[in-house]
């Protein structure tokens, strides 16, 4: 059996190969056909529009073609003169809503066949529950790319610095965030983890961005607490806490006010790759009242390093504070572009349980 | 996650083994709101054999503390696993949630 998609993700056409035991094909292009195999990555590659799926899509009903070689039609298609020389094939369109077909699922033999009443309405239900499977994705695809259109695009403009950073979501939708913005030679960064995971994690962490971005232009610690009036009642009624850190830095002198809101996870790194943490005593926004965040105070020298990040960086270390020697020997050897871009090839290898988010930005000696 | 309970004397302990995550963590939300429904809003949560928590778990556990509070009493943590104690230190919640080596010295200042 075989399920021929197209464009669609790498995640939702394994996930019905694994489910099915189906082989799966898939035009990656309008051209050509590609088909994945279960039994592993043999691919082949044919014009799309010499296929029996390219003659199911156009149409909306099942086709089924009991000896392809008495079929006039087909009798001459690639794939039953050669190849795998078919006999057989049945396919469903597949549709993501009404009208638009995006793929098909069918099935093949190399023997002539009839499919019974009973088989064929077997093949429309396996057929609707592929669709609703891309339907799905389709959201999840929509609600990632809303929520990395979400996360600042471009860099501050600031000379004498580099900065970089990254949100790897561990799933379809991710619970951190951050955000950054520059006025008047003052750039706020903000960088939070709402607890959970998932969609539900996913839709609390847009509430605390809109808050915290809406109670911004202010002392870290001001911010924090007119976002925790902001958010008292949503994050009470979901049960729900999240983790913030807070920074404002005057770009001609480094100076540097930050509040920490249960965060814990940022630092400053020297020259030499020495770290000194950037301790805050906050609790997370849902638990600590307004009015018991301090802003604290730190110089960013020229050749050191702000690095703040979410816990899921420690699991791809060894989930402890040692990572931060990790993190700390990084920053010693690569600009903030470097960094994310090692981190994000470390992502891909460890797959991680949790989000991986982090902002780091160095202050460049001024005649660099 | 295995949970039991016993009470003791003047408290009650619970003791939650395994990962504390966001599986496990309504689990043990329902178990500690039964035990406080049974009476017992003193409660020792011991975490001898607690070597993971993430941040659903800690939630659990703010959610088990504000049940005990509410309901007269208090919860308090004991034989904290390093992992858990760095989530703690890291969002500061150790300021909230006192642990204690044992779960006999819990309550035993009062």
């Amino acid at each position: 059996m075989n399920v021929h998609l197209k464009p669609a993700g790498e995640a939702e056409r394994d996930r019905l190969v694994s489910l099915h035991s189906l082989s799966l094909m898939d035009t990656r292009d309008s051209e050509r056909l590609f088909v994945k195999s279960p039994q592993g990555t043999v691919r082949t590659e044919m014009d799309r529009k010499d296929t029996f799926c390219a003659a199911t899509i156009a149409q909306p009903d099942i086709l089924m073609v009991p000896d392809a070689t008495a079929d006039p039609r087909f009798a001459a298609l690639p794939d039953v003169v050669g190849g795998r020389r078919v006999r057989f094939y049945a396919g469903r369109p597949l549709s993501v809503d009404a009208g638009s077909r995006v793929g098909t699922l069918c099935l093949f033999d190399t023997q002539p066949r009839h499919l019974s009443e009973d088989q064929l309405r077997q093949l429309d239900e396996l057929g609707s529950w592929a669709e609703r499977e891309l339907q799905d994705s389709g959201g999840r695809d929509r609600a990632r790319a809303v929520e990395q259109a979400l996360l600042p695009s471009t860099l501050p403009g600031a000379p004498h610095y580099e900065v970089s950073a990254i949100c790897l979501p561990r799933g379809d939708v991710g619970e951190d965030f951050y955000s950054w913005s520059e006025s008047e030679g003052i750039v706020d960064l903000i960088l939070a983890d709402v607890m959970g995971k998932g969609t539900a994690a996913a839709l609390m962490a847009a509430t605390v961005r809109s808050a915290v971005r809406s109670a911004g232009g202010n002392r870290p610690a001001a911010v924090l607490d007119r976002a925790s009036e902001l958010l008292a009642q949503d994050l009470e009624s979901t049960a729900t806490f999240a983790t913030a850190f807070l920074a404002r830095l005057e770009l001609a002198t480094g100076r540097l006010e930050y509040a920490d809101a249960g965060h814990g996870l940022s630092i400053i790194v020297a020259a030499d790759g020495s770290y000194r943490r950037l301790h805050g005593h906050g609790l997370p926004l849902g638990i600590g009242e307004p009015g018991s965040w301090h802003t604290e105070h730190a110089v960013l020298a020229p050749g050191e390093t702000l690095a703040s990040f979410t816990d899921g960086l420690l699991d791809l270390y060894d989930g402890t504070l040692a990572a931060l020697d990790d993190v700390a020997a990084l920053i010693r050897h690569c600009n903030p572009a470097g960094i994310t871009t090692l981190l994000q090839d470390l992502h891909r290898g460890t797959q991680p349980d949790d989000d991986v988010t982090a902002i780091f930005l160095t202050r460049l000696h001024a005649s660099a | 996650m295995e949970l039991s309970y016993e009470v003791k004397d003047s408290y009650a302990e619970i003791r939650a083994a395994g990962r504390l995550n966001m599986v496990s963590a309504p689990k043990l939300r329902d178990f500690v709101a039964d035990v406080v429904a049974s009476g017992s809003s003193r409660i020792v949560l011991n975490l001898a054999d607690t070597a993971f928590m993430d941040s659903s778990g800690l939630g659990a556990l703010i959610g088990c503390l504000k049940a005990a509070r509410q309901a007269g009493g208090d919860l308090r943590i004991a034989a904290v696993q390093p992992q858990v104690k760095m989530v703690l230190e890291l969002t500061s919640m150790d300021r909230v949630l006192t642990s204690y080596a044992s779960a006999d010295e819990a309550f035993g200042d009062d």
